[in-house]
């Protein structure tokens, strides 16, 4: 008898049966106890995922033939005694046949204690206990389905439990579509999702890492284990799987995306922009991208492309527009308009215009201010209006002059500020002109 | 010697402006080249022609108000240039966030103006032309130095043959800068380099700038300038 062997083989049977996979859990100890018959561990852990009651009294009876003192065997035997001597006659008129064996039960019984099957499920809709042969539930209309079809059975069960926030039955549910049928299409990501969820995250991994062996071209596995690591913090771990994940979907911006938000996470800006780029390469209205590249741009005092990314956003009306809003007023408040549009404003911006005039009309008089012409002095004038003109057009349309003439938009409208800016220009070429010559 | 390499990062976009002048430079600076390559008088005409020359602006001459404009884009060997446009490089792309590209343009021709205006002033019957674009770039250097008196410039100095690249306060760098200049007007020394169109073009940087600054800077300056 190589111990070495038997060791390993209790090991897994152990293993299975902590991950509540009672076939795989039954077939491993069988063969420890072939090997050998003496092994107390093996034949207690037998005891915990033999279905028949009478098979785990047998386990029970052999653990402490084997060694008296195990309190665990006694303990566990004490209340299958008691077990049995409650199961063992069904009242009168209260007793109910197995759908699944024939065999009779009592009318409380929620396992048939002839095949172990269960007789009762719990709704995934009402948390309602009902009978197992209710294709719907009559409490709340939940569809069940047909329990003779176990496999689909269960495995409606279990998607149902695990969106109704019940991962624990999830996880039994898919546990007994993996021991009826241990090659049901994905059913390692299906017990690795619901692991997840009951908070397993070692047993997730290796299922994700089974799954993937299973089949390496699906990507699915790979994603949800990048995820997973990312959840936990194990951002290294994550980049790797979502870059594996990448190289077989390279244009997907979603991924490119998500692998942008890891990261930004970790605070890898550089390696975060290059990725929320090529999400928006591989889709140019994808509104979170341009906003996350906002918020980097911010973060490295790039403020001016942050307001771009940031407006870019808004552009594709995204349901965090609010937030968005938010960080772009922060960023550039809004001006009020009597500010943007007043005298002191216009003036500033008047003054670089008329300033250059007058050194050129200084300059053409050979630095003599007396020697200006005539014309260039109404030149200099009629330029000092152009650049009014010219300023209201591009930036103070709603200068309060034009406003007491115009109303209150002034010259706020495209056409006329484009016919004002055009023809205010032409108005200070000619100035130029007669300055110049 | 001092000799500016960089600043940090801009937070606005591409510098269009100051590219703009620097391709407009090494262009015109290539058709110089090509002229002294082939004929020297040539060249020395051009100068002539497109260099202020103050005794031609006061007698009312030549190209009178355009020269002063063109005399800045037009230098005499490559080291003037270069000089000139490292500087410009350095200092420029943070003004021209402060102000927008087609504003820095027009401010960086206003300083250039001004600066031709100090050199005449400062020479007022003198046959010889006045080129290059020191003036303007002092008018940004001044700018630069109004808004990032802090800012740390790594800047390559030699300490006899060695070579060393300290980051040093935009205000100490410039204010030396500026002091030389003081100092070389004031000693009256003659090499060449036009001190005068240096400083009216730093003092028309410290006076014009607020003109051409964007709107939400002037109206919001605390938030805005950083």
């Amino acid at each position: 008898m190589d111990r070495s062997h038997v060791s390993r083989l209790l090991n897994q049977g152990i293993a299975a049966a902590k991950a509540k996979q009672r076939r795989r859990a039954k077939e491993y100890l069988l063969k420890v106890i072939e090997l050998d018959e003496g092994n107390e561990q093996a034949w207690l852990w037998l005891s915990g995922v033999m279905d028949a009651l009478e098979d785990q009294k047998i386990c029970l009876e052999n653990v402490l033939s084997i060694n008296p003192q195990n309190a665990h065997a006694r303990a566990g035997l004490q209340w299958l005694e008691k077990l049995m001597a409650a199961s063992a006659e069904p009242s009168p008129g209260s007793s109910t046949p197995c759908p699944f064996c024939g065999g009779q039960n009592s009318g409380t019984t929620a396992t048939c204690r002839h095949c172990g099957q269960s007789l009762l499920v719990d709704c995934p809709g009402c948390d309602e206990y009902v009978d197992v042969e209710e294709r719907e539930c009559p409490h709340c209309g939940t569809v069940l389905g047909d329990a003779h079809d176990e496999i689909s059975y269960w495995a409606r069960l279990a998607t149902a439990y695990l969106s109704k926030g019940k991962p624990r039955s999830a996880l039994e549910a898919w546990q007994r579509v993996f021991d009826l049928d241990s090659s049901y299409p994905n059913i390692q990501v299906h017990l690795a999702d619901a692991y997840r969820a009951v908070g397993d995250i070692s047993e997730a991994i290796e299922a994700y890492g089974r799954a993937m062996e299973a089949s390496p071209e699906n990507d699915q596995p790979r994603l949800k284990l990048a995820r997973l690591y990312r959840e936990i913090g194990s951002l290294a771990k994550a980049t790797v799987e979502y870059n594996v994940v990448l190289s077989l979907s390279p244009h997907s911006a979603a991924l490119h995306y998500e692998l942008g938000t890891l990261y930004h996470e970790g605070k890898d800006y550089k390696r975060a922009f290059q990725a929320y780029k090529r999400a928006i390469e591989c889709d140019s209205a994808h509104a979170k991208a341009h906003f996350q590249l906002g918020r980097l741009y911010e973060i490295v005092g790039r403020e001016g492309q942050a307001v771009k990314a940031y407006t870019r956003a808004l552009a594709l009306s995204p349901p965090q527009a609010e937030k968005i809003h938010k960080r772009l007023h922060k960023l550039r408040p809004p001006i009020p308009v009597e500010l943007a549009n007043g005298w002191p404003e216009t003036l500033r911006q008047m003054a670089r215009i008329v300033v250059a005039y007058i050194l050129i009309a200084l300059l053409q008089a050979g630095l003599k201010p007396l020697q200006i012409p005539a014309p260039s002095w109404f030149a200099l004038l009629m330029a000092v209006l152009g650049s009014y003109l010219l300023v209201c057009a591009l930036s103070t349309p709603r200068n309060p002059t034009l406003q007491s003439l115009l109303g209150e938009k002034g010259i706020d409208s495209l056409g006329l500020r484009w016919a004002v800016g055009l023809s205010s220009s032409l108005v200070l070429l000619v100035c130029l002109a007669t300055i110049y010559l | 010697m001092m000799i500016p390499l960089g600043d940090g990062q801009r937070r606005f976009g591409f510098p269009f402006a100051t590219v703009a002048i620097i391709v407009l430079n090494a262009m015109v600076f290539g058709y110089e080249m090509s002229l002294l390559l082939l004929d020297e008088d040539s060249f020395l005409q051009f100068i002539n022609t497109f260099g202020t020359v103050p005794f031609d602006i006061i007698q009312r001459q030549g190209l009178g108000a355009l020269s002063v404009l063109t005399a800045t884009f037009v230098h005499g060997d490559p080291f003037h240039i270069l000089g000139n446009m490292v500087f410009l490089w350095v200092f420029g792309r943070k003004v021209e966030d402060l102000t927008g590209s087609f504003n820095f343009l027009f401010f960086y021709l206003l300083c250039g103006i001004l600066a031709g205006v100090a050199s005449i002033l400062s020479q007022l019957e003198s046959p010889r032309p006045s080129i290059g674009a020191s003036g303007a770039v002092s008018g940004v250097m001044a700018a630069y130095m109004l808004f990032y008196l802090r800012q740390r410039v790594r800047t390559l100095i030699f300490i006899g043959p060695i070579p060393i690249v300290p980051r040093i306060p935009a205000g100490v760098l410039i204010g030396y800068w500026l002091l030389l200049q003081a100092l070389y007007i004031e000693l009256g020394l003659s090499t060449g380099v036009d001190y005068w169109a240096h400083m009216g073009g730093f003092g028309a940087g410290v006076l014009l700038i607020f003109l051409f600054l964007r709107q939400e800077i002037v109206l919001y300056h605390p938030s805005m300038r950083r």
